[in-house]
């Protein structure tokens, strides 16, 4: 009973300390936006989500993924988050595998051209 | 062509969640690229007709609508809305493009498409040098959006958003003859050769395009406003606490003359100011009615010539980190604050530091950088009345009074002051505007709490029972079908207004431009 207790902690702890998520915006950029009925931090603004799991051959800092849906062929915003669910497949996997979720915001079309 | 998606919708919400409100469909237009500028432009107002045609057969309303900013239904429609921020293409004129009787210089005029947001305006100017001489608070608005609700900042001797605009392009119909080009005959912008581009009948009559200015989304459909930028100048900023009575007494006088505002002296600074004696660019007071202290944050903001290392001297504007730890928080206080009423004034002194501003070390930017990006998106209310600034200290103790006494409610005060706008039914009609807003957190009917329309009716009857003439910002809460508010607001221009959009809309178009905000008002 102590033990499960313990586990039960251990992954409270885990779960918590594992959750974040981690904005980055350019201060001079106009984001994409969309009408939507959403009171997220990004709500009023076009975001495209990518998740994935990746072999950790693909994380040695070689590779790029490539964003193919940015009209105007920039980004405003992105957007990192980690899950407990991330952080379980990682461990459970010994490293070879991790989950990304992004989503990312591009900028407006036409916003700054004359 | 410029191609539309149409959705078919239940419902729609503004940004701050005024609603939900019911709709049938949503149209969402995207430019053509590969065409030239004006052929882009010009296949846009084509498929725009078309959209207005399909609405007119259908015998429903349509309603073109921008960033959603408003709190009010001004933007909603239940039958067609379209939203129009994809349009954003931008012009530039040349001297040869200038009307021969233009006060303007060609290098500060420019038309921008209806779904321009300021923000992009702002960004796309800078490119020349070139800036807005004011805008709202914050900077996601569409153009169109700003001027149809007489969004206003605080710039105290420049006016509102609409103020600087000096020609519309709009829709009023299905046929390429209802493509209108309007400006002032006083004062001329564009000449008809550059307007030929655009494929617009020109009308330039004064009275027809002040009614337009502030048109309430139903003056037609606005595809293109062409403003008067300025060179680009820098905004010095400093919150300072002062007594309260010397607060109101400026906002009452607005007479800066025997005033210092104490801005710390930056021995940096290529120029060292001196703002003692002068007017500031923009005035801010801000007020807790749940506190009687004895001083006022003051938001001070001074107008600056131009320079480029002005990021070295002072403080950068724009935070290196937005951080918005206490929404949840509010959101949480809140929630509580329907159980337990009375808890709403501790709430507000507990958050004081949180929602009201420091006095803090100057910073200096450009009008984007100090005004920039809002990011709370959460659900917000706010009730913005429009006084004559000699009646902002009587007004503001009135509206004060009602939050205390028939509330609590969960917000605070702000007064703002901007010069007279020439459009007919501006909120901002007095020769210098005091804007008293409370903004807050939305909160649900209780008990112990009444809801926002009952105090929206509640402060409209303090201010009648006062003898305080007032107006009310049309993007803003409010009790809209208040008998006779447009009438007690706006007098004889009610009927002018409606005459002159008469003279603009057919009848079949003035049902198409209409909606349920302008029946609760009666203005359709």
């Amino acid at each position: 009973m102590r033990l499960l207790k313990y586990c039960i902690c251990c992954l409270l702890i885990a779960s918590l300390s594992s959750c974040y998520t981690v904005r980055f915006q350019v201060h001079n950029g106009v984001p994409e936006t969309e009408d939507s009925d959403s009171e997220d931090p990004l709500a009023g603004q076009l975001f495209r989500e990518k998740k994935m799991v990746v072999n950790r051959k693909m994380l040695q800092g070689n590779d790029f993924f490539t964003i193919k849906d940015c009209e105007s062929g920039s980004l405003n915003t992105i957007e990192y988050k980690t899950t407990f669910g991330g952080l379980l497949l990682y461990v459970i996997t010994l490293g070879r595998n991790k989950e990304v979720k992004i989503r990312y915001v591009c900028t407006k079309e036409g916003s700054t051209d004359f | 062509m410029a191609s539309t998606n149409t959705q078919n919708r239940q419902r729609w919400n503004t940004l701050h969640k005024n609603g939900p409100f019911s709709l049938k469909l949503f149209h969402d237009t995207k430019l053509n690229r590969d065409l030239s500028k004006f052929e882009s432009y010009n296949a846009a107002a084509t498929e725009i007709r078309r959209l207005i045609r399909l609405a007119d057969n259908a015998n429903e309303r349509f309603r073109p609508m921008g960033s959603k900013w408003s709190l009010s239904s001004i933007a909603h429609c239940k039958d067609r809305m379209h939203y129009t921020p994809r349009l954003n293409l931008k012009f530039a004129v040349r001297d040869k493009d200038i009307h021969a009787n233009s006060p303007y210089k060609s290098e500060n005029v420019f038309l921008f498409q209806c779904g321009n947001v300021i923000k992009e305006i702002s960004l796309a100017l800078q490119k020349k040098q070139k800036s807005l001489k004011t805008h709202g608070a914050s900077n996601g608005q569409t153009i169109a959006g700003c001027i149809s609700t007489g969004v206003h900042g605080a710039a105290v001797d420049v006016g509102s958003v609409q103020d600087y605009v000096i020609g519309l392009n709009l829709i009023t119909g299905t046929k390429p003859e209802d493509v209108i080009y309007l400006e002032r005959a006083s004062k001329p912008a564009l000449n008809d050769d550059y307007i030929e581009n655009f494929k617009c009948k020109i009308i330039r009559d004064d009275e027809l395009f002040n009614a337009a200015l502030v048109g309430l989304g139903s003056m037609g459909f606005i595809h293109g406003v062409v403003l008067e930028a300025e060179d680009m100048y820098l905004l010095h900023r400093c919150v300072r606490k002062i007594k309260k009575e010397t607060a109101l007494k400026l906002a009452n006088t607005l007479n800066f003359g025997n005033f210092d505002p104490h801005f710390p002296v930056n021995p940096l600074d290529p120029n060292p100011p001196d703002y003692r004696g002068v007017r500031p660019y923009h005035f801010k007071v801000y007020i807790n009615q749940y506190n009687d202290e004895a001083t006022l944050p003051v938001e001070f903001i001074y107008k600056r010539d131009y320079f480029p290392n002005y990021k070295d001297i002072y403080e950068d504007p724009v935070p290196n980190m937005a951080q918005f730890i206490y929404t949840d928080l509010i959101n949480t206080l809140i929630k509580f604050a329907e159980k337990v009423p009375g808890s709403i004034p501790a709430l507000i002194n507990l958050l004081k530091n949180s929602i009201m501003p420091k006095e803090n070390k100057p910073v200096m930017g450009k009008l984007w950088e100090i005004f920039w990006d809002a990011q709370y998106k959460g659900r917000a209310f706010a009730c913005s009345f429009g006084v004559d600034h000699t009646h902002s200290e009587k007004a503001l103790k009135v509206l004060s009074k009602v939050t205390v006494d028939d509330g609590p409610i969960p917000g605070i005060f702000a007064m703002r002051f901007v010069k007279q706008s020439q459009a007919m039914l501006a909120c901002t009609k007095f020769p210098f505007t005091c804007m008293i807003e409370i903004d807050g957190i939305q909160w649900k009917e209780s008990d112990g709490l009444i809801s926002l329309e009952e105090y929206s009716e509640r402060m409209i009857n303090a201010l009648k029972q006062n003898n305080i003439p007032f107006t009310i910002h049309w993007g803003k809460n409010a009790k809209w079908d208040h008998p006779g508010l447009a009438n007690h607001m706006f007098g004889n221009d009610v009927n002018k207004w409606k005459q002159l959009r008469a003279q603009l809309l057919s009848p079949r178009m003035q049902k198409v431009f209409s909606n349920k905000f302008l029946d609760d008002i009666k203005l359709s």
